[in-house]
């Protein structure tokens, strides 16, 4: 009988074990995913556009735009399994902020499953949306060390004033309002910005030269794509990431290029938390797009919020920065 | 292979066949989250008249624009934006579109001035799609309308009003080589043809006039800005143009050009996209204008100014413990 239960106890213990691996190795595959769906899909087939001649490139550009749109259902399928894995993970801990967490996002996948089936509209999904960020974003700010904390913080709160505009502008527009929320806009892009020039304080580790020769280098030619093709780049921004372009060209620069050093380094040096929920933020961009965007947005705070350091998420220990 | 990879293997190859399966059936599982314009139903025909009441009784859908050739502490301090208004009257859809701008650019009749316009843009199957489309992939083209001011406004007008002692001793009135450019089918050489261009893009460099010309509209300059009405029977004209219905949903984007700043071709403020809600029903049946409910201002402002504070004050008593 006890060995019988020894027996059990190992097989759970395995599984949970595994299932952390796995969950943590769906992130990852979740977030290559989201990155080709970015790059091929919504930056390229939008760039190609704007090329003079590649109308003779016309088979490889389809089989890439065939490529990128693969990439985007598999984004979403990996996604959806993402989101209901680390809810499952969060829900196991003993913390009320993870629960919490979990909670929220299995109410933000069910919201989103149930307006894809046309059970609830716009005016019940974006609330809940907004709500689910929210909550997140405020759990795990109750337990993170300053540089986690300024980090979940500013990109929630970027993405809240963003997103509350929409459902400012929506509800406005259903009660035949006239109040005007454009002024918003601005705002969580500075805040957002912020955000990418305090992405490095999340690594404690001494900065080398790779990285930030990567950093330079998006700098710049962020810095060359707005003065040189300041119209497409705008354009690109605007629909891919969510930016308008309201502030100067140099504070996207500056932005980008930390952003890309942050990136770089958490890569090189194996912190893959944060890596991982870098390049979420990222493909989910800033304010409600879709489902999908938002998703990502979720999750990426999720990693952010409880998730500290690079190994399986069954060894995860809160530790303050 | 091991134990704990053959589970993630079957695991990949599942998702992998799920996700295939969704692309070659075009099964779109995420859902639009951008703003909607509702196309109401009018009960009288509004015509090309940006002033017709039925507007008056719908509150625009601003749409933030893209920042182009400005930037926001160095501008207006204004965010650029279009006001969109929807109907729908007899089978035909009516969208018009506002906005300001202080310099009214309808003549261009020098290569340096350069005429204010604005387009709608459809993807050529109206179903909301994400991500959007945008001036057409390689697997779905996009219609776009196109009403431009020095149209509007009629070349003879223009060149009347920019060269006042211009004497004209005859006008040739026959089509051929007097008229190249209309000869040629271009469409801004056709000034019989309204000041509205119906243009499909189904890829790169595939930006052309469609020869069906079924897209009407009207411009007037308001003084501080212009108001355009854009109209279009349901049914699609033509191949690579959308047909529209009650109770559909499709993706809309919008693009400004600012003439006296050099906007042309590329060069213009573009929209993010937002959803057209054919909804049909009477705009009397709207709710009556009321400001945004405060339960809004406490859902997403009250925890977040919270969440602020109190993550603030966290992070102060750390500091302190640590000095």
């Amino acid at each position: 009988m006890a060995a019988g239960r020894a027996l059990v106890g190992h097989i759970e213990a395995q599984a949970r074990a595994s299932g952390g691996d796995l969950v943590w190795w769906l992130v990852r595959v979740t977030v290559l995913a989201g990155a080709a769906e970015l790059l091929l899909l919504r930056l390229l087939t939008r760039t190609a556009v704007h090329i003079p001649g590649i109308a003779t490139l016309g088979g490889p550009y389809l089989v890439v735009v065939e490529l990128g749109r693969f990439a985007y259902y598999l984004g979403a399928v990996l996604l959806s399994l993402t989101l209901v894995g680390l809810a499952w993970m969060l829900a196991r801990r003993a913390s009320p902020a993870a629960v919490t967490a979990a909670a929220s996002l299995l109410l933000f996948l069910g919201a989103a499953v149930a307006a894809r089936l046309g059970l609830i509209g716009d005016a019940v999904l974006a609330p809940i949306s907004v709500l689910a960020v929210e909550i997140i974003m405020l759990a795990g700010a109750t337990r993170l060390g300053a540089a986690r904390r300024a980090s979940v913080l500013l990109f929630g709160s970027a993405f809240l004033v963003s997103s509350a505009y929409a459902l400012f502008q929506a509800n406005a527009t259903e009660t035949a309002g006239t109040v005007s929320f454009a002024w918003l806009l601005p705002i969580g892009e500075f805040i957002v910005l912020v955000w990418c020039v305090e992405a490095p304080l999340l690594l404690r580790r001494r900065p080398d030269r790779a990285s930030m020769m990567w950093g330079i280098a998006v700098a710049l030619a962020t810095l060359i794509a707005l003065r040189m093709g300041e119209a497409t780049t705008k354009i690109l921004l605007l629909w891919d990431l969510g930016l308008a372009g309201y502030l100067p060209d140099l504070a996207y620069a500056l932005a980008f290029g930390t952003l890309a050093y942050a990136l770089s380094r958490a890569v090189r040096s194996g912190t893959s938390s944060v890596a991982t929920a870098l390049g979420l933020l990222i493909v989910g961009g800033l304010g409600l797009h879709s489902t999908y965007q938002t998703g990502f947005v979720l999750a990426g705070l999720a990693m952010l919020s409880f998730d500290s350091d690079g190994g399986s998420s069954s060894e995860v220990r809160d530790r303050a920065l | 292979m091991t134990h704990r990879r053959r589970p993630r293997w079957v695991f990949g190859a599942v998702v992998l066949l799920a996700a295939l399966a969704l692309q070659v059936l075009g099964a779109n599982p995420a859902v639009s989250q951008t703003a909607e314009v509702t196309v109401w139903g009018a009960r009288d025909d509004p015509g090309l008249d940006p002033g017709a009441p039925v507007w008056s009784q719908i509150a625009p859908l601003e749409v933030p624009l893209s920042a182009q050739g400005m930037t926001y502490p160095q501008g207006t301090l204004s965010v650029p934006t279009l006001g969109v208004r929807a109907v729908m009257h007899q089978r035909a859809l009516y969208v018009r579109v506002s906005w300001q701008d202080p310099t009214r650019d309808d003549v261009t009749a020098r290569t340096e001035q350069f005429s204010d316009a604005v387009a709608l843009q459809f993807p050529a199957n109206a179903a909301a799609s994400v991500p959007s489309v945008c001036m057409g992939q390689a697997d779905a083209g996009v219609n776009i309308w196109q009403w431009r001011a020095d149209s509007e406004r009629g070349v003879q007008a223009a060149l009347a009003d920019a060269f006042p002692r211009a004497a004209i001793d005859a006008v040739p009135t026959t089509v051929g080589p007097l008229y190249p450019a209309r000869a040629a089918g271009n469409p801004y050489a056709a000034t019989d043809a309204g000041p509205v261009q119906n243009l499909v893009a189904t890829g790169f460099g595939t930006l052309g006039p469609a020869p069906e010309v079924a897209v009407s509209g009207r411009g007037v300059y308001q003084g501080d800005g212009w108001a355009v009405v854009f109209r279009r029977p349901f049914s699609a004209p033509g191949p690579d143009q959308p047909s529209f219905s009650v109770g559909q949903q499709t993706d809309l984007a919008l693009a400004v050009w600012n003439g006296s700043k050099g906007d042309r071709n590329g060069m213009k403020s573009v929209s993010s996209f937002v959803r057209l809600v054919f909804n049909g029903a009477s705009p009397d049946a709207a709710p009556p204008r009321q400001g945004t409910p405060v339960v809004i201002w406490y859902l997403v402002g009250a925890p977040w100014a919270f969440g602020l504070l109190f993550g603030l004050a966290l992070a102060v008593r750390q500091l302190r413990r640590r000095a």
